[in-house]
């Protein structure tokens, strides 16, 4: 599976890297700016993204998703140090989102990337 | 004729015989012939030719209100013609008009009408054809009865003269008796028709008797004229004062006013011909009266009504008239009582004679006299120019311990100025006032709070001042104490009041300054609330960052003695950044759920352990506890060392093995770790004291040193591993005061 990492923080990019890789995905990009998703997803035609919600630059990982969507079916799956009902309600209005509290647990993040919702048959 | 025609309601029987009567031709005597006795109403109109106040005419029509009134079968309509402050022609026609619109009735209905004064008889003559006519008129006050005045006008009949000939000429002869060297008459006399008529006759008089005096005729004269005239007269002059309420350009006056322009601008004597002028210092004179006319004329009035034939009544020609002096008027001009003529009457007596005629003479000034004095009220009679007191009754001499009190003036006793009670008693005189509240000044020389009520009273021909007295001292005293009680309590009532609206004031300030500490104390804990998760962020997330960097390291290592040991490392790292991280996900601000917390740390153990086909299979079991964070770390790091350990062992192993781990409160606080594994230890006995000398040592120090419990261990080479940890939840006290940090 095609996986973009969105996350601001440059060591647990790379750690999330490693998980993935680890776990059989393909880490195909990452970016610590949300205003570069749209070009990554153009680019990569990711079948996911993992969204940190509190990124560097002007957007949030929510705005970028909402944004993500306009192009891409990819499912999403946010990561967030800061659950709050607000955040988590605001995350999971994007269709096709899951969420996730870091740390990110390997199992936990297995359970929810085999739990997205398909994307849609065209 | 509405009223003959219903006269003889009698009963029938009766009624019979009357009508025989009548049918006998007896008609001129049943014409006038039925009396009061016949239960009919007899309407009497009354015209007066001047108006209500005047009081030549006020007595007049006092007389036959009295005399008429009193018989309920009469019943009078009365009209003032107000000829003397209205004179012109214009006004007799609208009186005129005034009469026939009121009074023109088919049904004639007046019986008797009767007029006062010349004018009113002018009037009453003029449209009695056409308002009532054949009706009896009767006059009074008449000073032009000229035969031709009459004729065609029958039946009339009444009482002539307000002040005829033979009253005036007896003033004149009376001015010789009072001043016995007389050396000039002056008349006064004013421009109304009336007036001139009464010129005439003090000239017709003056003539009959030849006084060998000078007559000076002021009659006619405008008023700057008369006024210097008057002043030239000496005090040998008499004046004779007939009336002046009409200039010769018009100018009306009032009587008072006419009369004192007189009396202040001459220093000679007055005499007038009639009662009411006597007044405001005229001496006085041989007077007629306004009373006696209307008495008289109502007299006639009544012997008509009775059914008595005019042709039996005569016309008297001859006044009523008496002597009537003002006494202090007399004392000005030094008249002493032996110039008076016999029967002469006094007005307005001074003080000295009303005091002497009572106790000289024995003479009461009350008609019942005993009342006044019997009476327990104080009572005074006050002589209203002077103050002087004329009589007190029995109680004011209690009262007051004076042993006279008739001469005393008010003065002496009363505590005001003599200007405050000339004032005071010119408003009870005139009736603007006549509750007083005075102090008066007892012979013990105590001063009393009293209360007055003084009336005007005419007793013996004198306006005097009639004043009951009551004692008040003790009212007043219990309304001051009274007055000052209600200032005390209104005192206090407002010192409450201001109390009130101050405490409130401060109330609504204090709310306000509470309110104002509270938003500003909400402030400051959102914002320290928000720095305090800020902090606890960014430490769990520098821990985890920590943590990932370790692991990175031990990645890149390439011995794997240094990657387990790196691996380990960030084991440890991340079970103390889970701790950070559950306190936020709790809400809490120093404890946190033991259960979660211990989940969580196992699953880090199992997530950073690749045990390749082996899949481990631990067994956790954490009772629900809430535990203090310095406790929980310690515990969370025990249980990582137990489980990576053990894990670590497990995958060294081909056999199916377990772990299990249970957490509990045992006891009273007293938390209880029991781990048990069936994994056989190393049997490189060396390599697993290094790989696990500083994890038992970490579990040791942190159980005994760091929480002051007890430690259990048995490691068997073919069992396994058994670890029993046991600490009491008080080793540590909670440094926070409350558990949440939202409360």
């Amino acid at each position: 599976m095609k996986i973009l990492i969105v996350e601001d923080e440059a060591i647990s990019a790379m750690l999330l890297k490693r998980l993935l890789s680890r776990m059989g995905h393909d880490p195909v990009a990452s970016t610590a700016r949300g205003e570069q998703v749209l070009e990554l997803v153009t680019t990569y035609d990711p079948d996911l993204v993992l969204m940190d919600i509190s990124l560097a630059g002007e957007m949030t990982g929510i705005e970028a998703a909402v944004q993500l969507r306009t192009v891409s079916a990819a499912g999403v799956v946010f990561t967030t140090g800061y659950d709050t009902d607000e955040i988590r309600h605001q995350a999971l209005s994007v269709p096709r989102s899951l969420f996730l509290t870091k740390p990110i647990i390997e199992s936990e993040l297995m359970t929810a990337i085999d739990a997205l919702p398909r994307e849609p048959a065209e | 004729m509405r009223n003959r025609d219903v006269r003889c309601r009698v009963p029938s029987g009766l009624g019979t015989v009357l009508a025989v009567v009548a049918l006998l031709g007896a008609v001129s005597t049943v014409a006038y012939g039925q009396s009061h006795m016949i239960d009919e109403t007899r309407h009497v109109l009354v015209l007066h030719s001047y108006h209500a106040g005047y009081p030549w005419t006020d007595d007049i029509q006092r007389a036959i209100a009295a005399t008429l009134g009193e018989h309920s079968y009469i019943e009078l309509h009365v009209e003032y013609l107000d000829l003397i402050r209205y004179t012109g022609a214009e006004h007799r026609d609208f009186l005129g008009e005034l009469l026939r619109r009121k009074y023109q009735r088919d049904d004639a209905w007046f019986d008797l009408v009767m007029v006062s004064d010349d004018q009113a008889l002018d009037l009453a003559l003029h449209h009695r054809e056409e308002l009532f006519p054949g009706v009896p008129v009767v006059f009074c006050g008449i000073n032009d009865l000229r035969p031709e005045r009459l004729v065609g006008h029958q039946p009339i009949l009444g009482v002539t003269g307000m002040s005829d000939t033979v009253t005036i000429g007896e003033t004149i002869d009376l001015a010789f008796h009072l001043r016995p060297h007389l050396d000039q008459i002056a008349v006064v006399s004013g421009s109304r028709p009336s007036e001139i008529m009464q010129y005439r006759s003090f000239v017709k008089a003056v003539e009959t008797r030849s006084p060998g005096v000078t007559i000076t005729h002021l009659n006619e004269l405008r008023e700057p004229e008369l006024i210097s005239r008057l002043a030239t007269l000496g005090p040998e002059t008499v004046v004779i004062y007939l009336s002046y309420l009409l200039s010769p350009t018009g100018q009306v006056y009032r009587f008072g006013d006419a009369l004192s322009m007189v009396v202040a601008n001459t220093g000679a004597m007055v005499l007038v011909p009639t009662d009411f002028l006597v007044r405001d210092g005229v001496v006085g004179g041989r007077v007629v009266d306004g009373y006696s006319q209307g008495r008289e004329a109502s007299l006639i009035a009544l012997r008509l009504l009775d059914g008595e034939h005019p042709g039996s009544i005569p016309i008297q020609n001859q006044s009523e008239s008496r002597y009537l002096f003002d006494d202090r008027a007399l004392q000005r001009f030094g008249v002493s009582d032996e110039q008076l003529p016999d029967r002469s009457t006094l007005t307005n007596r001074s003080p000295e004679r009303l005091i002497e005629s009572q106790v000289r003479d024995g003479l009461p000034l009350f008609s019942d006299n005993d009342v006044f004095h019997a009476h327990g009220a104080v009572m005074l009679l006050i002589d209203l120019g002077s103050g002087t007191i004329v009589a007190a009754n029995q109680a004011a001499y209690t009262y007051y311990g004076y042993p006279q009190l008739e001469g005393k003036n008010i003065g002496e006793i009363n505590t005001l100025s003599p200007q405050e009670i000339a004032a005071e008693m010119r408003s009870a005189e005139l009736e603007r006032k006549n509750h007083f509240s005075f102090r008066h000044r007892r012979a013990d020389g105590l001063e009393r709070d009293v209360a007055v009520y003084s009336y005007p009273v005419r007793i013996q021909e004198t306006d005097l001042l009639f004043s009951v007295v009551f004692d008040t001292t003790e009212q007043i005293a219990a309304q001051r104490i009274k007055a000052r009680q209600t200032q005390i309590i209104f005192g206090i009532l407002a010192l409450l009041l201001v109390g009130a609206v101050a405490g409130v004031t401060l109330l609504f300030r204090h709310l306000r300054l509470t309110r104002s500490a509270a938003a500003a104390l909400r402030k400051h804990l959102r914002i320290r609330n928000a720095l305090m998760l800020e902090v606890q962020h960014r430490t769990k997330n520098n821990m985890q960052v920590i943590a990932g960097l370790i692991s990175l390291q031990a990645a890149f290592s390439e011995s794997s003695e240094t990657c387990a040991a790196y691996g380990r490392l960030s084991g440890r790292v991340s079970t103390i950044a889970l701790a950070h991280h559950r306190l936020i996900s709790d809400g809490a601000v120093s404890y946190i759920n033991l259960a979660t917390y211990l989940h969580g740390v196992v699953d880090g153990a199992l997530s950073e352990t690749d045990c390749g086909e082996v899949r481990p299979r631990c067994f956790v079991e954490i009772s629900d506890l809430d535990v203090l964070f310095d406790i929980a770390v310690p515990f969370g790091l025990i249980v990582n060392e137990l489980v990576a350990s053990g894990l670590r062992r497990l995958c060294r192993s081909d056999e199916d093995r377990r772990i299990r781990l249970q957490v509990s409160e045992r006891e009273s606080q007293m938390l209880e770790l029991s781990y048990r594994d069936t994994i056989p230890a190393n049997s490189d006995a060396r390599e697993q004291c290094r790989e696990e000398e500083l994890g038992m040592l970490l579990i040791r120090e942190l159980t005994e040193h760091q929480l002051g419990g007890s430690l259990s261990l048995a490691v068997s080479p073919d069992r396994g591993t058994e670890c029993l940890v046991r600490i009491s939840r008080n080793v540590y006290k909670d440094r926070v005061p409350y558990e949440n940090s939202d409360s």
